[in-house]
């Protein structure tokens, strides 16, 4: 029997460098946890959306391959090393193209899939490179995440125009942010057949982050 | 995390504790396989980790698949059902079903609230009106635009202007000219039958500005209603009537002692329409009779609109056709999605019609064959175990290849279907076709669905 639904791929790229240690990777853990239980129990996101998870600290590579969400294991993140953000949207590059199934004539692709990125640094590495390399595949949402004061929502914005700003750190701050990830998910996972192809609708982001235009 | 003996490698257990059934994983690449019931992943490779992996992970397992019948054996229990609250707007009904008798053959119509919308307690969009009129029998379906609010009133009023209009233009013409209907039985290249051709198509045409006027008038009425300006914070506009609009219209016809149709289509937006003649192999049997739209798969949908009904736009989406066919069709994207490709899924669709009592399925059954018919709970407050037969169960797999098989075998059907395993959906060929709707599941489909279906007799 054919396993040949639309997906909504949904993949989150994170930064897992040396300042994220302590704290700020032990909240993105859970909410990592957090985000799962929450989509968990909902039948929509459930039936569409498929989890892959991308770190990047001096490299950058996929610790998750994109995976049916009832199946998604939460992975080991541990913190240390550089901002290797370049490399890591020459990963996910790499992952749409060999993960997202294209529409043809007999079938009907994937969605178009949904990045969340979440930084709190500058690249270290080239990230015209990445963003040339994204430049060939069909990502028209990605949202990024500058968490904290050290984040350069400038460099964000060259990958996209959908870029957050989180002002603090913070375990309460990072929950919040998965919290409206996983509401973002469930948005998608519920408008893409009522408009499939047009430009996303997001929830507001939450509390103590800004939109920056 | 250590992982229990007696699970199949690379499965979380965590990930499996709601399963309310075992899970059969299903492997790929060379992992071996160690359950007689796990079978080979039929889609793309797993990816493997990035080369530049470290050495220090001890263990990649390959990555388990479930199969979408797991995954729906899970989220099956967890739609809601949530009543339509009450805001002052025209509300649509639940469901709804019709069956009309004529001499030529029968109508079976149905549409269902979706999973969607019943998880969220709105309303369904879709709608459909059928009618028999001096022998002609006439169909129109219509889903609204999701995502706009008062959609499902556009459907609701072009589908009935245009049953409307068409159901006392019909009569007209036949009776203007007594001819008419030897002029549509004539030669299929000749000038009289081309004639006769395009009156039907103006016909048509008029019928899809009707609809439009009917979307006009309705908004017109709607306008400064404080029911409405509250809902939407402002006043209504044509945008959020939009609608799909999809169009039949059938003339039996007696051709050299055989029975046939001449048959009229218009398809505006996403759906489907085609005709399937029963008795012809599987290479020979299917005709669609509209498209879509033109762009990408996930291209805006088009909906009926000024522009749409301009004579430039229509020519190009009305069908005329004359056959021996002696099924119609005409759903929303709810049903046409769950058969993607038309071809060759429709003729699976007639498949599970059958299989379902919902069109007769021929044959003996008074003896039952596995596979057994599905249960999946209904989306309603009692969440009742309904039954469905699947000619998917009957294949080998989805290709086409094992879709035109089986329709090679069809009269092999009867000891497969719900009636064979002393199951029903219901006492009429309309609720069934309804309890069908409303039950049958696919992982990812829970869309308003809305099926017309007309069965002629050639015999």
């Amino acid at each position: 029997m054919s396993d040949y639904i639309r997906r909504l791929p949904v993949y989150l790229l994170l930064d897992c460098s040396g300042s994220m240690a302590g704290e700020p990777i032990e909240a993105v853990k859970q909410g990592i946890k957090a985000l799962l239980s929450e989509l968990k129990g909902d039948p929509q996101a459930l039936e569409t959306a498929c989890l892959s998870v991308i770190t990047f600290n001096s490299t950058a590579r996929q610790i998750s391959p994109l995976t049916e969400l009832m199946l998604f294991k939460e992975p080991e993140l541990t913190a240390g090393g550089a901002t290797a953000l370049g490399g890591a949207l020459t990963v996910l590059a790499d992952c749409i193209r060999n993960e997202v199934r294209t529409s043809t004539p007999t079938q009907k692709g994937d969605w178009k899939p949904l990045v969340f990125l979440l930084t709190d640094g500058a690249p270290t590495d080239n990230l015209d490179d990445g963003i040339e390399a994204l430049r060939h595949v069909s990502t028209s949402n990605i949202i990024a995440c500058a968490a904290g004061a050290n984040a350069n929502t400038n460099t964000l914005r060259k990958i996209t125009n959908n870029v957050l700003m989180m002002n603090n750190l913070t375990a309460g701050d990072l929950a919040a942010f998965f919290a409206w990830v996983s509401g973002s998910i469930k948005a998608s996972s519920k408008s893409i057949d009522a408009k499939p192809g047009e430009a996303i609708q997001l929830p507001p982001p939450p509390q103590g982050f800004a939109i920056v235009p | 995390m250590d992982r229990d003996e007696n699970m199949l490698p690379g499965i979380d257990p965590e990930g499996l504790h709601k399963v309310t059934q075992p899970v059969h994983a299903e492997l790929s690449g060379s992992v071996p396989v160690n359950s007689p019931e796990a079978e080979q992943a039929d889609g793309e490779a797993v990816r493997q980790p990035a080369e530049e992996a470290p050495a220090a992970e001890p263990e990649k397992p390959a990555e388990p698949r479930m199969s979408d019948r797991e995954v729906m054996q899970h989220t099956a229990s967890m739609w809601r059902y949530r009543t339509i609250a009450e805001d002052g707007t025209e509300l649509h009904t639940e469901c709804h079903c019709k069956y009309t008798r004529t001499e030529a053959g029968d109508i079976i119509g149905a549409r269902v609230r979706g999973k969607k919308h019943k998880h969220e307690g709105t309303n369904c969009d879709d709608w459909f009106e059928t009618a028999e009129a001096d022998g002609c029998l006439i169909a129109v379906v219509a889903d609204g635009a999701g995502s706009k609010q008062l959609s499902r009133i556009g459907a609701r009023v072009s589908c009935e202007g245009a049953v409307e209009y068409l159901s006392a233009a019909l009569p007209e013409m036949f009776s203007k000219d007594e001819t008419l209907r030897e002029k549509l039985s004539g030669d299929i290249s000749g000038d009289v039958f081309l004639g006769a051709c395009g009156q039907f198509a103006a016909v048509m045409r008029t019928a899809a500005e009707k609809a439009f006027d009917a979307v006009i008038q309705k908004l017109k009425s709607l306008y400064s209603d404080e029911h409405y300006i509250s809902t939407l914070g402002r006043n209504p506009t044509l945008a959020d009537m939009g609608s799909t609009f999809l169009a039949a219209v059938a003339i039996p016809l007696t051709i050299n002692g055989e029975r046939q149709r001449f048959v009229i289509t218009l398809q505006i937006g996403d759906g489907c329409i085609c005709a399937i003649d029963s008795s012809e192999s599987h290479d020979k049997c299917f005709r669609l009779l509209g498209e879509a739209d033109s762009g990408a798969f996930s291209g805006e949908t088009e909906f009926l609109s000024e522009r749409m009904v301009s004579e430039g736009m229509i020519a190009r989406k009305i069908r005329i056709s004359r056959g021996r066919s002696d099924i119609l069709m005409l759903m929303s994207d709810g049903v046409a999605d769950d058969y993607f490709p038309a071809q060759p899924m429709m003729k699976r669709l007639l498949l599970d019609l059958r299989l379902n009592g919902i069109l007769p399925v021929g044959g003996d059954t008074s003896e039952k064959r596995e596979p057994a018919p599905l249960k999946f709970p209904s989306v309603t407050p009692e969440q009742r175990p309904v039954a469905i037969q699947y000619a998917k169960q009957l294949m080998k797999d989805g290709s086409p290849e094992a879709i035109n098989a089986l329709w090679d075998d069809r009269d092999t059907l009867a000891p497969y279907s719900l009636e064979a395993w002393g199951s029903s959906l219901g006492n009429t060929p309309e609720q069934r076709l309804q309890c069908w709707l409303d039950n049958y599941n696919e992982r990812g489909s829970f869309d308003d669905r809305t099926l017309v279906v007309m069965n002629f007799d050639n015999k």
